[in-house]
């Protein structure tokens, strides 16, 4: 009796969660038909386009050839030595190094500034927005002819007797020229994203600091920046992505020059895979900025992100 | 009328929209996905002529009706001149931009949806050629005597071939870099402008000129007397042919096995040259990335400038007060040393996946053929790179109008032809390199060596060797 009883459980089983999962795809199956496009589109795209340049990356692929040889790692170890590819690692964590706690610091204080403002608060937060919103092919424009010898920079620093450089064409200056250039095009963007967190901060904590007779610097550190973790944690993590992906404005600005000075990854990764046909090497050299993306915004979140809650 | 009390729930709603929407998608992506219908090359231009047409023939430019109201001429005119020659054909012209070319070539080999025929640009041809995506054209070549090889200006089709192969024939040009000189400012500083005293200049009396050209306003050069800009693969192939030698080494059979721009110390000997006039001479404006040469030309801020003959025409008609002519490089101070230029010639190629290759033969035997040229000749004043050309009434007539067309053939056989082999690799390899020489931050022989070295690594890796 147990022996027939005991198969006839599970077939019950089976079928009442089937019919559950029938009824609820009766009710959720207008959700996953408006989804559907998306994700077909992000699906041929994006997965399925990561997934082949992984694949290439271990083949020599120039999409024109008939042979597409298995290369294994070689790729990948061809890169590691390789002198660009090197030069523009170096550069691009010089880049990193510099970019993200000057964004970081400069959107910071002006938000705690705009936020104190009291008369002009829309102006003074348009004011430093306007760079954000306008596309960085314009921008970088507009600071090529700025940085040029007679441009204005050195016409203003004429005005103080000092003699500007050559900015974009010598390797002391271009890769800074390009990263003050992104500092003032991106400190409003993270300048709106603190103001955002700095309104989410209760005026209560900051009164009962006043009572406890705590001063400006000491309110700062101990509430302002604890309750901006969040917003601070989203700080770094987006512009480390984003430092480590520079690409247009060196691009438009110095196309990696002078010297390779302002050689970046992605620049490199353009150069091999859109002028030298070598899509498998570029892929390598993609999935090499991938890990180290990938380990540095582990290491942030790791770093960052604590139980306690705000 | 019976009108319908029956509410629709909103989950009803939901759902009918999320299938109307679907649909929409489905139908939207299926027509995305459709093969194009023929796209003329303005609107209905290929449409007028459907009674002559009994093949289409898909053909890539990046010329395009759009640039200006000339090429809107040449491109009306192009399928009705191909239906009056080839009434078989008829055109379904594409215009791909010049930025997207090389790509979208690419990825059209890829999947299997080539052109029939395409213009090339000679920087990608050599490169194409070597994967094995453009046909070796020799054998239409040899059955078609009005395209045989010494119907073409001497040298121009050096970047068309590999050896005996031809892979391209030439459809433009020929162009060329010569200096332009604004003889106003010649004549001011009172340097000659008499073209044949200028043939005569070594890179001493250029410099000389230039230095004479020259203004300041304490250390700031306001008037250059010729701009230097940091120099590519073209200044190195300039420089060889003002020794009279040539970009690249070849083998017995013709073909390239290397380096050949600092055979008698030709790169070594510009690259001092430049130096002398940037650092020492102080004739032009700093090199910066952002240094507008052509706009300080026009507006008279410098008294010469590289460029080539496509600004013939810009600058006779936009400006028409500026007297200028133009001149070749000068001969390099070594025995041999001649006038010199680099010179290239685009060309029309037949893609390997070509889905109907005889009639992309038709259409090049039609662009590349004398009367095409003549009528662009007329529509544009675009010269051409066939030797008959210059002996045709029409030429002669324009040269009486413009003098400064007789630099076109002279450029062209006193030039060395850069075939752009591997060129993006190459350009990796020389930009670093002589920026370093013009910061000076490496000596000129050094930097030399460095280049032919690592030039030749390349050139190796790509099989010329």
């Amino acid at each position: 009796m147990t022996t027939l009883a005991q198969p006839s459980q599970p077939v019950q089983t089976r079928a009442s969660r089937q019919r559950e999962l029938w009824r609820r795809f009766r009710k959720t199956w207008p959700g996953y038909l408006f989804i559907s496009p998306a994700g077909l589109l992000i699906t041929v795209f994006s997965y399925i386009a990561i997934i082949f340049s992984l694949y290439i990356s271990f083949h020599q692929y120039d999409i024109i050839s008939e042979a597409r040889p298995f290369e294994g790692l070689e790729n990948y170890t061809r890169a590691l030595s390789d002198k660009l590819v090197r030069i523009s690692f170096r550069n691009t964590f010089i880049y990193v190094v510099v970019i993200v706690p000057s964004i970081t610091i400069i959107s910071l204080l002006l938000a705690v500034l705009g936020n104190q403002v009291r008369r002009g608060r829309a102006l003074f937060r348009t004011v430093f927005f306007i760079p954000t919103i306008t596309p960085i092919v314009v921008t970088s424009m507009l600071w090529v002819w700025l940085y040029e010898p007679t441009g204005g920079i050195n016409r203003l620093l004429e005005m103080i007797n000092i003699e500007g450089p050559n900015w974009l064409f010598n390797p002391a200056t271009a890769l800074p020229a390009i990263m003050i250039m992104t500092i003032w095009g991106a400190v409003g963007y993270y300048m709106i994203i603190f103001l955002a967190g700095l309104a989410e901060i209760p005026e209560v904590f900051y009164e009962a600091a006043k009572v406890d007779g705590a001063g400006r610097w000491h309110t700062f550190w101990s509430i302002t920046i604890p309750l901006l973790r969040n917003s601070l944690i989203f700080a770094f993590v987006t512009l480390t992505i984003a430092a480590f992906q520079v690409f247009t404005q060196v691009f438009i600005m110095t196309q990696g020059g002078p010297m390779n000075s302002t050689q970046t990854v992605q620049m490199v990764v353009y150069h091999y895979a859109f002028q030298r046909f070598e899509m498998g090497y570029a892929s390598a050299i993609s999935w090499l900025l991938f890990g180290v993306i990938f380990f540095f915004s582990a290491l942030q979140l790791k770093l960052f992100i604590s139980r306690e809650l705000y | 009328m019976k009108v319908s009390k029956e509410r629709v729930s909103r989950r009803d709603f939901l759902r009918l929209s999320a299938v109307t929407a679907l649909s929409g998608i489905g139908a939207t992506a299926l027509a995305a996905c459709a093969p194009a219908p023929g796209q003329g090359a303005s609107g209905d231009m290929a449409a007028d002529e459907p009674a002559m047409a009994q093949q289409t023939i898909t053909y890539w430019d990046w010329w395009g009706p759009a640039a200006n109201e000339t090429s809107k001429a040449l491109f009306d005119r192009l399928p009705v001149a191909l239906g009056e020659s080839n009434p078989e054909l008829e055109l379904n012209y594409q215009n791909v931009p010049f930025g997207e070319y090389f790509v979208k070539f690419l990825a059209a080999h890829a999947a299997d949806d080539t052109p029939d025929v395409m213009h090339s640009s000679v920087y990608w041809g050599r490169d194409f050629f070597d994967r094995g995506a453009l046909l070796d054209l020799t054998p239409n070549i040899e059955i078609t005597p009005d395209l045989a090889p010494e119907n073409f200006l001497d040298g121009a089709l050096l970047q068309a071939t590999k050896g005996p192969a031809q892979y391209g024939v030439l459809g433009e040009g020929p162009d060329s870099n010569q200096i332009f000189f604004n003889t106003d400012l010649f004549d001011e500083a009172g340097v000659t402008t008499d073209p044949d005293e200028i043939a005569t200049w070594g890179w001493a009396d250029f410099t000389d000129a230039a230095k004479e050209l020259t203004k300041r306003d304490g250390d700031e050069v306001v008037q250059s007397g010729f701009l230097i800009a940091t120099p590519t693969a073209q200044t190195l192939s300039v420089w060889a042919s003002c020794h009279d030698v040539g970009f690249y080494s070849k083998n017995d059979a013709g073909i390239e096995n290397g380096i050949g721009f600092n055979e008698k110390n030709a790169a070594v000997n510009g690259l001092k040259w430049f130096l002398d006039m940037l650092h020492v001479h102080q004739v032009s404006q700093p090199i910066a990335p952002e240094r507008q040469d052509w706009a300080q030309f026009q507006q008279g801020k410098t008294a010469m400038a590289a460029s080539g003959p496509w600004k013939y025409g810009p600058l006779t008609n936009d400006l028409p007060d500026l007297n200028w002519f133009t001149m070749l490089w000068p001969a390099a101070p070594v025995d041999g040393g001649k006038q010199g230029s680099a010179h290239w010639n685009n060309m029309l190629v037949v893609p390997t996946k070509s889905p109907n290759k005889d009639a992309g033969w038709a259409f090049l035997e039609f662009w590349c053929g004398l009367g095409w040229m003549l009528e662009r000749f007329a529509i544009g004043s675009w010269l051409a790179p066939r030797k008959d050309f210059y002996e045709t009434p029409e030429y002669k007539a324009a040269l009486q109008e413009l003098p400064v067309l007789q630099m076109v053939p002279l450029a062209s056989a006193a030039g060395t032809p850069l075939v752009y082999i591997q060129q993006s690799a190459l350009d990796a390899v020389i930009k670093p390199i002589l920026e370093a020489a013009i910061l000076q931050e490496t000596e000129p022989e050094a930097a030399i060596e460095q280049l032919v070295a690592e030039c030749t690594e390349v050139m190796v890796n790509a099989g010329y060797s």
